[in-house]
């Protein structure tokens, strides 16, 4: 059963003793062995581009850079909508 | 009484001249500081990407920041001129601060010199996540690199 939602955040804390966690590293390829790739986004309610691009690029003003990568189904930059998947070009 | 008046000053004039002369012959070779190597540049994180499942290259497939109770998280870090001897932390905590989990993991050496790495972290929790926001900050060399917020919904 998952745990029950936390609606008070003062109240009793939620037990993470369970979580497991892991990592790895592994260097990229070099510049002439591109790695093909597409990262893709899907937009949730209360997105904008500059949101997404804070998300992303850890900064909002990269927003054209996913708008002209998605000109195909984004005409008005201020107009996305939920369930749109975007494409996420490479910072 | 004229003459003496006027030759000590001119003497001293020319006497200063030729000072500063020799003084400039002094100074060092002006290319003795540009024969001294370029300092390498520092690593440095360029991306924070997160998910829920990861490729080949250990980069993110699908970004989001919105979660299932019973997803697992990702957070791939792109990392640009490491050494092989920078060290990469993930802190995950939610809500108001109560730690979730802390990883590190050594960043791997770029192929070239200059080139980029990525490391990816991941969290499960066999029970589920409890529904709420969680925020994750990524530290290099013990050097805050940047946030997420994660939210985990039904």
């Amino acid at each position: 059963m998952p745990n029950p939602p936390n609606p008070n955040p003062k109240g009793p804390r939620p037990d993470f003793s369970d979580v497991n966690s892991g990592s790895s590293s592994a260097s990229s390829k070099p510049a002439n062995q591109p790695v093909e790739r597409e990262v893709k986004y899907t937009v949730q309610s209360g997105d904008s581009l500059s949101k997404i691009a804070q998300q992303q690029y850890g900064d909002g003003k990269k927003w054209r850079a996913i708008f002209e990568a998605n000109r195909d189904q984004i005409s008005n930059p201020d107009l996305i909508h939920p369930g749109q998947v975007l494409k996420i070009p490479s910072a | 009484m004229t003459r003496n008046g006027l030759t000590l000053p001119i003497a001293i004039a020319f006497s200063a001249i030729a000072f500063v002369g020799c003084g400039k012959k002094e100074a060092p070779p002006a290319d003795s500081a540009a024969a001294a190597p370029a300092p390498a540049p520092p690593a440095m994180v360029t991306t924070i990407e997160t998910g829920k499942s990861i490729g080949g290259d250990k980069r993110i497939m699908d970004t989001t920041s919105t979660f299932a109770p019973r997803d697992t998280m990702y957070v791939a870090v792109v990392t640009s001129n490491s050494s092989g001897t920078n060290t990469l932390k993930t802190v995950v905590t939610f809500q108001d601060g109560q730690v979730v989990d802390s990883s590190s993991q050594t960043i791997a050496s770029p192929m070239t010199p200059g080139g980029t790495s990525v490391t990816e972290f991941h969290l499960v929790k066999p029970s589920g996540w409890p529904t709420g926001d969680y925020t994750v900050e990524v530290w290099l060399d013990g050097q805050s690199a940047g946030t997420r917020r994660l939210t985990v919904k039904r």
